[in-house]
């Protein structure tokens, strides 16, 4: 039977990381803006100073089975700051392949996370979901998540593109 | 008005930074009691300038930022600016995991 491990990334899994990126912006209805390249991936992750950090979900064949390991999922984060709290993560992406999922692999990256973030003297961390991912949100309260936008009406904003340029100057 | 200057803080100025985090988080509760001398004179706007040059040197492609949906005053500041609501236009909502929970997690097996 085959075993799941939760590992921390290497650089070597940054095509395995896109595709599972594509999927998850394929999944939330937003893949055109998906603009991210391998090569980004790899310079940004794994340089001397990474923007991210990122767990893969690997399943490792059975003794005697014959296919090799497959990265079926991961959880990629960033450590951010709370002027109130501290030290904080924000959980930028979790995602499962369809097929694999309803095993616990998205609770044992979640606790992972966790781990990450006590090591790290980290008191809390965030994460983003949509509204209509229903199943994702069931699974994060049942950990104990709590919806700070319905609770304290917190709301997320983006300046991009051609407005942040504008806001530059340039 | 005298002039004034952004510039990148310094750990001196830690005592400032805690003495406006409280006024800010003071404001983000009891709006209406908070008085500020120093609002509308395009100091919000230079700062937000400064942060937006300091995003496009280091190559990021966006800022992302969160506000209260009951702060109109900065609502119509960031959207007069350009920027997006992606909890109104995607539904994007934030979600938070507190230490308690990160413990009981971490303790399971």
């Amino acid at each position: 039977m085959a075993f799941v491990q939760i590992r921390a990334a290497k650089q070597g899994d940054c095509g395995d990381i896109l595709r599972l990126i594509r999927e998850l912006a394929e999944y939330e209805k937003l893949s055109d803006q998906v603009k991210i390249s391998e090569e980004a991936l790899r310079a940004d992750g794994f340089g001397e100073n990474p923007f991210y950090h990122c767990l893969v979900a690997e399943i490792l064949p059975a003794p005697g089975e014959l296919q090799g390991p497959c990265i079926v999922g991961y959880g990629l984060y960033y450590f951010i700051y709370s002027t109130w709290k501290g030290r904080n993560i924000y959980l930028e992406d979790i995602y499962v392949m369809p097929e694999y999922r309803g095993q616990g692999i998205g609770s044992k990256i979640i606790k992972k996370v966790a781990e990450v973030a006590l090591d790290h003297g980290c008191s809390q961390f965030r994460l983003a979901v949509l509204e209509w991912n229903k199943r994702a949100m069931d699974l994060y309260k049942t950990l104990g998540a709590q919806d700070l936008t319905q609770a304290e009406g917190w709301r997320a904003f983006r300046f991009e593109g051609e407005a942040m340029r504008k806001l530059a100057g340039r | 008005m005298a002039k004034f200057v952004i510039r990148p803080a310094t750990a001196a100025g830690c005592s400032d930074i805690l003495r406006l985090i409280k006024e800010l988080a003071k404001y983000e509760y009891m709006e209406d009691q908070v008085m500020s001398d120093y609002r509308g004179f395009g100091i919000g706007s230079e700062i937000l300038k400064n942060l937006s040059q300091v995003a496009m040197k280091c190559r990021c492609s966006s800022m992302h930022f969160l506000v209260a949906e009951w702060n109109e005053p900065s609502i119509n500041f960031y959207k007069r600016r350009g920027a997006s609501d992606l909890s109104s236009e995607e539904g994007w909502r934030l979600f938070k995991i507190d230490k308690e929970y990160l413990l009981k997690m971490a303790a399971e097996e």
